[in-house]
């Protein structure tokens, strides 16, 4: 029906601070779980100047603690950027904590300015990533082993059996087949075919069930926002928006990744016209999406909307948007 | 569970239901397979005319029919004889057009009205219409599809159900068009694929490019159920078996049971019927959703019309079996008589024809109407013919008797003579003056439509019997994956058990599907409309129970 998503970007001309943010998030994570929302998201990305969300266990943790069915992701979790050991005992202790309730979509990241802080080799990102996948997935599934000359054997073993509450996301062919060869759930980052057809092809050849990828289809608003009045909350919202696009759109265009759900637009009436990720709907058009997709993804903070505006679009939901559709 | 393969939605049977289900939820990216029993995809809908029948339609309106949803109920409500659920016939109208709209507008199948084809019940009932409610797509280049063109289905029982549509007969009947022969030489020649064999196509090329997957000779054999609800099956491919997980269900879209006899002689109380579908049509939905509480549901009385009548060709085998092909009578020089010689109903509409040989008679505990033959004289096999055989054909050896006088022909047949002279008299009488005071042969527009010879001044589907030989073919009962019995299900499509409740993870369309929206009634193109919308509104529902936050990036 809803999912919910977090990174706490905030522009700079947000009124809000990080702590207004954060507090606002968690309630409501409390109100998606009070309305029936499917899962929220907790994402990453490091020495972004907007304050990005760089520790996503943080929030997890903090979230699974005020809720008590709710599903919660990190994705994508950045392994590189962690000694893949002490992020296997956070899980393992968040598992236990959440009742099993948090999951994970590993990525590989791609912004050098996060590599370089964290010490890794863009060069190696591929070998290192088998290798701390490796590493975080014997760890999780209570293995006693030795790495680079250390005993490993984390405690608590996780309550998930089997190391299960990790999946692997990314938009490349070689991360369709790392995620198939190792049976792990895939998030692919475009609805491109082929990203599937590589998945099912490795995971057929290690013995591994085929189709264990979840699609988000092309042309689906994955930041959207209801509104009655759509003109004036783009007015009021539009800006945030672009600056989460913009900084996207910049990253991208740093490395050279071309293929993005993500936006060009360079202004908010661009932006609009695109009618594409970032979407502002009217109740009766937010049903028709749930409709046709089953269920919304909802961004409620891009880009650091402040919690009053973004409570706006989340009452409206609650009230004109769930009673219409059967839960 | 050692899953082999793990997907969003899992379809069992690839007919409308099957392939409506795939494109929707794939279309919402959803992870999709369908496994198919059969060789080729297309099921029962393959095979079919390929038309849909809806009241109301956006198209209709566009091509300046009056139509409304309240005349659509209404003729609805009266197929449905009291035995049809009014929530779910509603259902059946509203998104029913809904599915209509999505599939013409958002994924491009083009579905056209067939112009001038009448309702059955038109004008009998005042919410009958001339024409407009019959809609089917345009032919299907089969290149289009590529290596899948083979693995489409086509029907095994010739060209002229699989390459001409049913506006151009419309047109062929009325003379606006060209001749039917001409334009299925054409069609055959392009092989561009109408009817079902189009419908399945379009709605196979949808999926295809949406990346649903098929596993063809793929049966379902068992669902998987966790706490109660399916969570997947186990599906059969080359004699292995392979669990599949489906996270936001499983739909059941396996068409009636054709093929099990017990199960025909049971819920259409038939001790003997053929049947066209192909024989992977054997009621496994049924088998399958009984072990997770569900029951079999009878949505009529089986002496109502969607069984048929119809007739075998000996020698000719179709899907390696002698073949059974249905009779839609009406035919000019010929009638339908029963043992006593006597004609008993409209023989130039097929449900009065259907409903009454069906007929139980209490103070002889017995059918006064079965068996009952086709009896035609020398003129009908020269200028109409009798499939498969064309005008002039001979018919193949031992499919009619035949003999020089109808007096040797009833000996041959053991239909009484004196009574059959009698009715033939009486007949070739009537059709002196195109009236027939008896049954109203011809006076059904639907009819006359199919059978008739517009050629014929006084009424096109009455001529006389007067050139020997006679012939006679005896009738069989023939279904066609319209069964009186299937599964109950709610508006989502959702199967019920049997206490009432519904299962969760599991659903049902089209013809596994008991006909409880319309209750005992039939009008052809239902079945496909049925099909389309359930599988849609399944694939919806299951749509809602699923959902994953994009990655960001």
């Amino acid at each position: 029906m809803l999912t919910l998503r977090f990174d706490f970007r905030l522009a700079p001309q947000s009124p809000a601070t990080m702590g207004e943010q954060y507090a606002a998030a968690l309630d409501m994570v409390k109100w998606g779980e009070s309305v029936g929302a499917i899962n929220a998201l907790f994402c990453q990305h490091h020495a972004s100047a907007d304050g990005y969300l760089p520790s996503p266990l943080l929030l997890a943790s903090a979230a699974a603690s005020q809720t008590r069915t709710l599903p919660i992701t990190v994705g994508a979790l950045l392994l590189l950027m962690y000694d893949p050991v002490k992020l296997a005992e956070d899980i393992a202790v968040l598992d236990h904590l959440s009742g099993g309730r948090v999951n994970y979509i590993v990525g590989l990241g791609y912004r050098n300015a996060e590599y370089a802080m964290f010490g890794v080799d863009p060069g190696q990102r591929g070998k290192q990533m088998e290798e701390y996948l490796d590493v975080l997935s014997r760890a999780l599934k209570g293995e006693a082993f030795e790495w680079r000359g250390r005993a490993i054997d984390v405690r608590p073993r996780p309550r998930t059996a089997n190391a299960a509450m990790l999946g692997y996301g990314g938009g490349t062919l070689a991360a369709a087949r790392r995620a198939g060869s190792r049976g792990m759930p895939f998030m692919p980052q475009s609805a491109d075919p082929a990203l599937q057809a590589a998945y099912d092809e490795a995971a057929a050849a290690a013995g591994n069930p085929t189709g264990n990828y979840r699609v988000v289809p092309k042309g689906f608003p994955t930041s959207l926002f209801v509104a009655e009045d759509v003109d004036r909350a783009w007015d009021e919202i539009g800006p945030y928006l672009l600056h989460d696009a913009m900084v996207y759109s910049e990253w991208l265009d740093a490395v050279g990744a071309g293929a993005s759900t993500y936006s060009g637009a360079k202004s908010v009436e661009a932006l609009r016209a695109e009618n594409g990720s970032y979407r502002i709907v009217t109740p009766e058009q937010a049903v028709a999406l749930i409709g046709q997709y089953g269920f919304l993804g909802l961004h409620p903070q891009c880009g650091g909307i402040p919690p009053a505006l973004a409570w706006r679009s989340l009452k409206l939901i609650e009230e004109q948007v769930l009673p219409a559709v059967r839960r | 569970m050692n899953w082999y393969a793990i997907v969003d939605v899992l379809c069992v049977g690839s007919g409308a239901g099957g392939l409506a289900a795939a494109i929707t939820a794939a279309d919402a990216g959803a992870n999709v397979l369908v496994v198919e029993k059969d060789s080729k995809v297309g099921g029962v809908t393959g095979i079919s005319s390929g038309q849909c029948w809806m009241g109301g339609t956006k198209l209709a309106e566009k091509a300046g029919i009056a139509d409304s949803r309240a005349e659509t109920l209404e003729y609805l409500e009266h197929l449905s004889q009291g035995l049809g659920d009014p929530t779910l016939r509603e259902v059946f109208v509203d998104r029913g057009n809904e599915v209509i709209e999505y599939l013409t507008d958002r994924i491009g199948i083009p579905f056209e009205v067939v112009e001038k084809y009448p309702d059955y019940y038109y004008p009998a009932l005042k919410s009958g219409k001339a024409g407009g409610r019959y809609l089917e797509v345009a032919p299907f280049t089969a290149s289009n599809l590529g290596e899948w063109a083979d693995r489409c289905i086509v029907t095994s029982y010739g060209h002229h159900y699989a390459y001409s549509m049913s506006g151009e007969w419309v047109r062929h009947q009325d003379g606006s068009g060209p001749r039917i022969w001409d334009v299925l030489a054409e069609h055959v020649s392009k092989d561009e694929r109408c009817a079902g064999a189009g419908l399945a196509a379009w709605l196979l090329k949808a999926a295809l490019d949406r990346g649903v997957t098929f596993w063809l000779e793929t049966p379902a054999v068992r669902l998987i159920v966790e706490d109660g609800e399916v969570i997947g099956a186990t599906v059969r491919s080359g004699g292995v078996d392979r669990h599949v997980r489906a996270r936001r269900g499983v739909l059941l879209a396996t068409s009636g049971y054709d093929w099990n006899k017990e199960m025909v002689t049971r819920y259409e109380a038939l001790p003997e019927a053929g049947t066209m579908c192909p024989p992977t049509v054997t009621g496994d939905h049924l088998v399958m959703a009984a072990e997770v509480g569900a029951i079999p549901y009878a949505a009529r009385s089986p002496a109502q019309n969607s069984v048929f009548v119809g007739y075998r060709v000996p020698g000719e085998l179709v899907y390696g079996q002698p073949s059974y092909r249905m009779l839609l009578p009406g035919t000019p020089h010929s009638i339908i008589v029963n043992r006593r010689g006597e004609r008993f109903a409209n023989d130039s509409f097929y449900p009065d024809v259907a409903t009454k040989v069906a007929r139980f008679d209490g103070q002889e505990e017995g059918m006064p109407n079965w068996p009952a033959w086709l009896v035609f004289d020398d003129n009908m096999r020269e200028r109409y013919g009798l499939l498969p055989f064309f005008p002039g054909q001979e018919l193949a050896e031992g499919m009619a008797q035949s003999a020089a006088t109808l007096e040797e022909l009833a000996a041959l047949t053991g239909i009484d003579a004196a009574g059959l002279k009698a009715t033939v008299q009486r007949f070739n009488g009537h059709c002196e003056t195109g009236v027939d005071p008896d049954f109203g042969r011809g006076t059904v527009p639907w009819g006359a439509l199919m059978t008739g010879d517009p050629s014929l001044e006084k009424n096109p589907n009455m001529a006389p019997l007067t050139k020997a030989p006679f012939h006679a073919v005896k009738l069989e009962r023939v279904v066609m994956g319209t069964p009186s019995t299937g599964l109950k299900v709610d508006e989502f499509a959702q199967v019920i058990n049997a206490r009432g409740e519904a299962v969760r993870g599991l659903y049902a369309a089209g013809n596994a599907a008991a006909w409880i929206d319309i209750g005992g009634g039939y009008n052809s193109g239902i079945s496909n409309t049925r099909g389309l919308l359930q599988g849609f509104v399944a694939a919806r529902d299951m749509l809602r129970k699923g959902g994953s936050p994009s990655l960001p990036l």
